[in-house]
């Protein structure tokens, strides 16, 4: 496992949450949860309520539900998310005006049809753009126009492969710019 | 609010944002170190699943 950033120290005191993807990898690899809480020690690392969902759904196994909403329940380790229906109405609306934007820049390359999950932790990423972070192994699905990489963990399979997560912040200024380019088209 | 041009007047929605920090509790030391103790036995506990029901139905 491989940490590249020219400075961690953008996401200190940050509530840094984790895609499903990378969640479970870390629910895989002991070594992984090891370093990764290691790792951002000033950090608060956070599973979305979605995030939950998706972690949770469509296990097999009924011993490996119980198995997960144990792991995920590590108050220690995971900070859980606002999930209030003030702060849910905010992100659904952020959710929408980002998968407007995204349409938008992405007209011309054909691209379209991102996830609902993903659209709605666009959205949280958003509200609380000062204080937040993302660790996502789908760059694709948070378009580099309002998403900045800070840094990159990246993890040896061990066939040979690598995969490589993402660390995300929100562009403010650049949203800013892309929601006025926005305002022309209305 | 951001500084942006458009307002509510002219747009179906507007962006929200939030500067509530949740209050939580900073864990300490050994709590950490035991929550990960334990889930490090989560993992295990499910390779172990995984292992056997792959054995049991022949399965990958």
């Amino acid at each position: 496992m491989y940490f590249s950033a020219s400075d961690f120290s953008i996401l200190s005191g940050r509530y840094i949450l984790l895609d499903n993807d990378f969640l479970g990898e870390i629910f895989k690899d002991k070594n992984i949860l090891e370093s990764i809480v290691k790792k951002f020690p000033t950090s608060y690392l956070t599973i979305d309520e979605f995030n939950k969902f998706e972690f949770l759904r469509e296990v097999f196994l009924p011993s490996q539900i119980t198995l997960k909403e144990e792991f995920i329940s590590q108050e220690s380790i995971f900070f859980p998310s606002e999930f209030h229906h003030e702060t849910l109405k905010k992100i659904y609306t952020n959710g929408l005006i980002i998968s407007q934007i995204y349409a938008h820049q992405s007209a011309s390359k054909g691209i379209k049809g991102w996830g609902t999950v993903d659209l709605l932790l666009a959205g949280r990423l958003m509200m609380s753009h000062q204080n937040s972070a993302l660790i996502t192994g789908n760059r694709r699905h948070f378009l580099s126009c309002v998403f900045d990489t800070v840094g990159l963990i990246n993890i040896n399979k061990g066939d040979e492969t690598i995969q490589v997560f993402s660390i995300l912040v929100f562009n403010k200024s650049r949203f800013d710019e892309k929601y006025k380019e926005l305002s022309v088209l209305a | 609010m951001p500084s942006i041009s458009r307002s509510k007047e002219n747009l179906p929605f507007a962006p929200e944002y939030s500067n509530t920090i949740a209050n939580f509790r900073v864990a300490d030391g050994p709590s950490i170190s035991k929550s990960i103790e334990r889930m490090k036995k989560i993992i295990e506990e499910n390779e172990r699943i995984e292992k056997d029901f792959k054995e049991k139905f022949n399965t990958e």
